[in-house]
C-alpha cells in the first residue's frame, strides 16, 4: 500500500484551489508537494497551523 | 497499512482510494471517498472533494486547534496476530485490517456474520445524494425511512447519528456507526432553517452487495469456483436469460473445486438446481453469506454441451 499526505503548506494550495478560477488553480498546483513521512506532515502542519489532507491509495 | 493509527485513520478499508482532513492533533474534520456496490466512483468527484475540502478548511478555520473527543490510543495492523505470518516488512493491504480482525474475532469467538454489513449506503434509508456535493440530498424514496424523517430533495444535511456530515464517506461513517435496528438522529438545512428528526433503523437496513469487497474472499465457505462472467451473446447461444448465472471457470481449479470433478473451462451455472440470476461475484458472495462450513451444495455446470451435477461439502479454507 502508498500513502500520500499533504502537509501544511499544501493545505493553503488546496484551500485556493477551492475558491479560484482556471489560472489560480494552476498556480496553486505547482506550490503541491506531497508527502510520504506522516510525523514529518504533522509538524509541518503544527508549524504552519495548517490542517492535513491525508490520502490512501490501496492496491488489491 | 504498517504504522497506520486504525484509531484515528478508521475507514472503509475495502476501498483502493479514501482521503481524511484533520488538524496535527488528529482532529478528524471530515473524510472522502465512499462508493457504491455497482461503480467504484460515482461519488469521487472533482466537485465534491472540493466541497468537502471547504467544509473541513471552514471547520479548521472555526477552531485550528480543535481536539479529538478523546486521544485516540495507537491500534495498528501489525498487532492482530494473523499480521505474523507475513514476512517481515511485507505490504499489508488495506482490506487485510477486516481479514486479519475478523480472524482474530473468530478466535475470540465474537465474530458474527453481521459483521459484515459495514459502511452501509444512505440509499439503504431511501437516501440518494448529490455526487457534486453529497451532503445534498438529491432524491428520497417513497416510503423510505428518510421519507418518514420528512426530507426532500435539495435538504442539505448537517448532522447523521450525532456527526457532522459533508461528504458521501461521512455520511458512510455516520451510518457506520449505527446500530443494527432502532433509530439515529439526521439534521438538515432547508430555506436557511434547520430541521431534526430521527431516521428508523428496521432490521436488515445495512445489508448491501457486498461482492465487490476484497475482504469477501476471505470468508467462509467458499465455493472454490470462479473466473470469468459469459456475455450476452454466449449466454443466448446456450439458451440462457441475460441475467443468469454463468460463468466459465479459469485455467487454476482450486483442490476442493478439482476433488469433486469442476474442470478448467466448465460453465458454471449455478446451485441446487435453482435458477439464479447474478455475476460470478455475487454467486462466490452468495454461498459465503447463505451457507455454512459442512453443508453439501450441487455445483450445476455445462461441459462440452452437456449438464452435469457435482455435489461438494464446503469446508474452510486452510491459512497460509
Amino acid at each position: 500500500m502508498k500513502w500520500w499526505l499533504v502537509g501544511g503548506a499544501v493545505g493553503l494550495s488546496l484551500a485556493v484551489l477551492a475558491d479560484v478560477g482556471v489560472k489560480g488553480q494552476a498556480a496553486a498546483e505547482k506550490e503541491t508537494v506531497w508527502l510520504s513521512d506522516y510525523t514529518a506532515a504533522r509538524m509541518l502542519a503544527r508549524q504552519s497551523g495548517k490542517p492535513l489532507f491525508v490520502v490512501f491509495r490501496c492496491e488489491r | 497499512m504498517r504504522g497506520v493509527n486504525l484509531n484515528v485513520f478508521d475507514f472503509d478499508y475495502d476501498l483502493t482510494w479514501s482521503a481524511f482532513f484533520l488538524n496535527a492533533d488528529e482532529k478528524v474534520y471530515g473524510r472522502f471517498g465512499g462508493r457504491e456496490p455497482g461503480s467504484p466512483d460515482t461519488y469521487l468527484t472533482l466537485a465534491g472533494l472540493k466541497h468537502a475540502l471547504r467544509q473541513a478548511l471552514a471547520a479548521h478555520r472555526r477552531e485550528p486547534s480543535a481536539q479529538p473527543a478523546s486521544k485516540p490510543s495507537v491500534r495498528t495492523v501489525e498487532q492482530y496476530p494473523a499480521a505474523g505470518r507475513l514476512k517481515p516488512g511485507a505490504c499489508i493491504h488495506c482490506h487485510q485490517v477486516y481479514d486479519f480482525r475478523r480472524e482474530q474475532q473468530q478466535a475470540d469467538g465474537t465474530w458474527r456474520l453481521d459483521d459484515v454489513w459495514v459502511y452501509p449506503l444512505p440509499d439503504n434509508l431511501g437516501l440518494r445524494l448529490d455526487p457534486d456535493q453529497s451532503d445534498r440530498v438529491a432524491a428520497v424514496q417513497a416510503g423510505s425511512p428518510a421519507a418518514r424523517a420528512g426530507l426532500r430533495p435539495g435538504d442539505v444535511l448537517e448532522r447523521l447519528n450525532g456527526l457532522p456530515v459533508a461528504s458521501f464517506a461521512d455520511v458512510q461513517y455516520a451510518l457506520h456507526r449505527a446500530p443494527a435496528r432502532g433509530e439515529i438522529s439526521v439534521s438538515w438545512r432547508r430555506d436557511g432553517r434547520t430541521m431534526t428528526a430521527a431516521l428508523e433503523l428496521t432490521d436488515g437496513w445495512r445489508r448491501t452487495d457486498i461482492s465487490w469487497r476484497p475482504s469477501m474472499w476471505g470468508l467462509d465457505p467458499a465455493p472454490h469456483v470462479y473466473g470469468q462472467d459469459l456475455g450476452a451473446e454466449e449466454k443466448k447461444a446456450l439458451g440462457l436469460s441475460e441475467k443468469a448465472l454463468a460463468f466459465r471457470q479459469g485455467d487454476y481449479v482450486p483442490g476442493p473445486a478439482r476433488a469433486v470433478g469442476v474442470r478448467a473451462g466448465d460453465i458454471i451455472l449455478g446451485i441446487d438446481g435453482r435458477a439464479m440470476e447474478m455475476t460470478m461475484l455475487q454467486f462466490n458472495a452468495h454461498v459465503r453469506l447463505h451457507y455454512r462450513v459442512g453443508d453439501v451444495i450441487t455445483l450445476n455446470i455445462l461441459r462440452d454441451g452437456k449438464r452435469l451435477d457435482l455435489p461438494m461439502k464446503l469446508t474452510a479454507r486452510t491459512r497460509n
